[in-house]
């Protein structure tokens, strides 16, 4: 009797999973009651579904998802409290989309070969993170957003990593949103903000896109403890403020891009504690910015530092490498001032073309002679309290015999002196 | 002919002037090589590497061009070059070993140079000597020991010549520059873009500044308004056709040279 | 010497045909290099993109007619040779002149002024009644928008 009872328990059991592993996901979550938890079957699941109740779906160990169709893999809609976890998308158009929901959160997803990741729409209180999202390879125009809101509020970021897509996170028409602990890396834009209001964006590493962090008709936005580095294309640049206000960028450090931070009508920014190294150029104003403050940045090794095209803004107490005057009074800050106009940068701002000349032997000779005569420049870009030393520390090389090199070195050394001897002693 | 180079190198090798420029350039590579320790890890178009490519494009065809016309123009007014002319050997060949002998004598330096820089770097562990820039200064010793040659020939004396050098150089590196940038202020961008891109052309020390983008990848810094000129260069069409034109840079002041000597002679 | 002397030659060659040219036509799009003239956005969607080129011979692109407009606005209309959109298809420049333009706020655009432009009255139309969004203006109209404001 009690065998019997098992046998059938058992295989009630197994008929069971046998028909639930045969559902489509539709019927899986339809099965699931409001506020259950689904944990997905180790196996791939090739449809879409909608989610109209508050759920938290897990994935199963080998479980993908994925889809031919335009739509996305899952859309939230409606709805609140929806939890998705652990799930592995792939060669999708789109993984998940959130409607007019509330307290939604993604945790964990992976994506591979996505065209695009994440699209939020008139949602609020959305948290994702620990995201991973790669897109596809080709031209920027050809891929989709890594992950996209829209007129949204309250919505948090933190610790994804997106490569390879368009703009790795958009925000459009947000307000509140926290961008924490990301990555974006070889898209786009990194993080590509426009009419957003409300924005912090906090410890993201940027590289090698084509603009870090591109931030448009946006206002109160706080920037810090971002690593900027290596934005390196045709027109790239840390960061684009355009069109900004109440724009707070501090601690932040911008090495090797083409521009660290580029500035177009920009009102009430302060830039400060940042560190600029090896940028082409660090910081660019154009087009009228007004009440902007530059105050306790270093600048290292950059080809130009500050230029304008003519526009106001307040500069003090920065150290600059270049800066060659003397503290006698060792309060810690220059004697004179510094002068950052460059005859060269203000034609550059202005006619592209000029581009071509950038450090080349005639205008660096040209930036002496301006140095000297600029020293009577009185209100642009000028610094009356550079500092003396840097704020941050740079000596963080380790210095080790390069082998190699020292014998290849001393090679050619011997071997040119041997031929100069002989050739000298000939005849 | 191979005899004649060896005499001209010797020659070359135990100028005073040669020895200090010697001495110059190890002074300053080792001084570079010490600084750059001081560089941020980042590659690419640093402010470094431009005043390390800036200091080439100074430094070697000033010297290159003065030694080099200075010597071709002392055997003219010495009667040297008389002389050797009562030798069987053509004025081609005069002019070749001598150009052979300018360059080799510049390459030795420049061993010299390079041994000190990868010697330092290799003690202190930092900045590997990127071989562009090696490639960039043969290049540059190849290119403007020919107008060198050529120079010395026009020149009528050896003051003539440096005097003559000097304009060159000054022309290649500061005024061509200078003038095109003056013309931007009236012309279109798209005009000054055009001019640009011509005047690389022509003027030898911007075709190597121009060159050593090319070569590094670095063709982003030049800016936007020139993506399809430095697309169409980096190619394996356009290497090809950037070599072709760096030799025509040689072949013709050499023919030049040839040609003015061989009317000279007529009228001596 | 001789080189100052070709050199100065060449640059008449080319001077001087770019003078008393009174054509002005459209050229295409570099999606490489190619950045937005008001906004620094990239431009990599075509059926929004707009063009002016200016008298002197030079270009400017946009990512969108609302900078474009803010563009042609604030120039000197004697500076502006002649200025373009694309059509939403993509494919043709039109002159702005010619060109039918259909606003409506929830009409997605790159910067989100809403204005998309057409070649024909009709496909405008078209466009309306599939969509079910936006109406036709005129391009006076398109110039009083209040470009500047939109944010």
């Amino acid at each position: 009797m009690k065998i019997r009872f098992l046998f059938v328990f058992f295989l009630s059991l197994i008929s069971f999973t046998s028909i639930a592993h045969a559902d489509t996901l539709q019927q899986q979550i339809d099965k699931t009651p409001a506020g259950g938890t689904l944990t997905l079957f180790d196996r791939d699941y090739m449809e879409t579904a909608v989610i109209k109740k508050p759920i938290t779906i897990v994935g199963g160990e080998k479980t993908v998802l994925m889809s031919d169709s335009e739509k996305p893999v899952l859309t939230i809609e409606n709805t609140q409290q929806v939890t998705l976890k652990g799930l592995r998308f792939l060669q999708s158009t789109s993984a998940v989309a959130v409607k007019k929901s509330k307290k939604i959160t993604l945790d964990q997803l992976e994506m591979v070969q996505m065209f695009s990741g994440v699209q939020v729409y008139d949602s609020e209180q959305v948290m994702i993170k620990g995201l991973t999202l790669r897109g596809l390879d080709g031209q920027y125009a050809s891929k989709g957003y890594g992950l996209a809101v829209y007129r949204s509020e309250q919505v948090t970021l933190q610790n994804n990593n997106v490569t390879l897509v368009q703009d790795a996170y958009y925000l459009e028409k947000t307000k509140d949103v926290i961008v924490k602990n990301n990555v974006a890396t070889e898209s786009r834009y990194g993080l590509h903000f426009m009419y957003a209001d409300g924005i912090k964006a906090e410890n993201n590493t940027l590289q090698r896109n084509v603009t870090g962090i591109m931030l448009m008709l946006a206002k109160n936005a706080t920037l810090r403890h971002n690593t900027i580095s290596i934005q390196w294309d045709w027109n790239s640049s840390g960061f684009t403020l355009y069109n900004a206000e109440n724009i707070v960028a501090e601690h932040n450090i911008f090495s090797g891009n083409r521009t660290a931070i580029l500035s177009q009508t920009l009102k009430n920014a302060t830039i400060r504690k940042n560190v600029f190294s090896s940028n082409q150029t660090a910081i660019e104003f154009t087009a009228s910015d007004e009440d902007n403050v530059v105050t306790d940045n270093d600048f290292v090794g950059n080809i130009l530092n500050i230029r304008s095209d003519g526009s106001d803004s307040k500069i003090h107490h920065n150290y600059y490498d270049d800066y060659d005057g003397t503290d006698l009074d060792e309060d810690g800050m220059g004697d004179t001032k510094y002068v950052a106009l460059q005859s060269f940068g203000q034609w550059m701002v202005r006619e592209p073309a000029y581009q071509y000349f950038i450090e080349s032997p005639s205008v660096v000779l040209l930036n002496r002679m301006d140095q000297q005569t600029n020293k009577v420049e009185q209100n642009q870009l000028v610094d009356d309290t550079p500092v003396i030393k840097p704020t941050s520390n740079f000596s963080e090389r380790q210095n080790t015999i390069h082998i190699v090199s020292l014998l290849f070195g001393l090679l050619m050394l011997g071997g040119a002196i041997y031929l100069w001897r002989k050739g000298v002693r000939i005849g | 002919m191979g005899l004649f180079i060896q005499m001209e190198w010797k020659q070359m090798l135990r100028s005073r002037w040669m020895q200090l420029v010697a001495l110059l350039f190890v002074v300053i590579f080792a001084a570079i090589s010490l600084i750059q320790q001081m560089a941020l890890p980042v590659d690419g178009f640093t402010r470094q590497m431009a005043s390390f490519l800036n200091l080439l494009l100074f430094l070697l065809p000033l010297f290159t061009l003065t030694i080099g016309s200075m010597s071709v123009a002392s055997d003219i007014e010495s009667g040297w070059y008389a002389l050797l002319k009562t030798y069987p050997m053509s004025i081609f060949g005069y002019l070749w070993s001598k150009y052979v002998a300018i360059v080799a004598s510049f390459l030795l330096i420049l061993l010299l140079a390079f041994g000190i820089v990868l010697t330092i770097s290799g003690i202190t562990g930092q900045m590997q000597l990127p071989v562009v820039f090696i490639v960039l200064s043969l290049f540059m010793v190849v290119i403007f020991s020919a107008l060198a040659v050529c120079c010395g020939v026009l020149a009528k004396n050896r003051l003539h010549a440096l005097s003559l050098s000097l304009v060159v150089w000054a022309l290649c590196l500061l005024l061509f520059s200078y003038v095109l940038m003056a013309l931007g202020t009236v012309v279109s961008g798209t005009m000054l873009k055009y001019v640009t891109i011509v005047m690389i052309h022509l003027n030898p020390a911007e075709w190597l500044r121009f060159g050593y983008f090319m070569f590094s990848g670095q063709t982003t810094v030049l800016g936007p308004a020139y993506y399809g000129f430095t697309e169409f260069y980096s190619s394996f069409f356009g290497y090809f056709l950037f070599v072709v034109l760096s030799g025509l840079w040689v072949v013709l002041p050499l023919s030049i040279a040839n040609w003015i000597l061989s009317k000279k002679g007529r009228d001596v | 010497m001789k080189k100052t002397w070709t050199a100065s030659l060449l640059i008449a060659a080319l001077i001087l045909p770019g003078c008393g040219n009174k054509q002005f036509e459209a050229r295409g799009i570099n999606f490489a290099t190619d950045i937005c003239a008001i906004c620094n956005m990239g431009i990599s969607q075509e059926p929004y993109a707009g063009q002016v080129a200016l008298a002197n011979g030079d270009y400017e692109v946009f990512d969108d007619i609302g900078c474009l407009m803010t563009y042609y606005n604030k120039m000197d209309q004697s500076d502006i040779g002649a200025a373009f959109v694309k059509d939403y298809s993509g494919d043709d420049w039109v002159q702005v002149e010619k060109a039918i333009f259909v606003s409506d706020e929830a009409i997605a655009t790159p910067m989100s002024y809403g204005v998309i432009a057409f070649q024909t009255k009709e496909e405008a139309e078209a466009y309306i009644k599939k969509e079910g969004k936006g109406n036709i203006i005129s391009f006076d109209e398109v110039k009083a928008i209040d470009w500047g404001a939109h944010a």
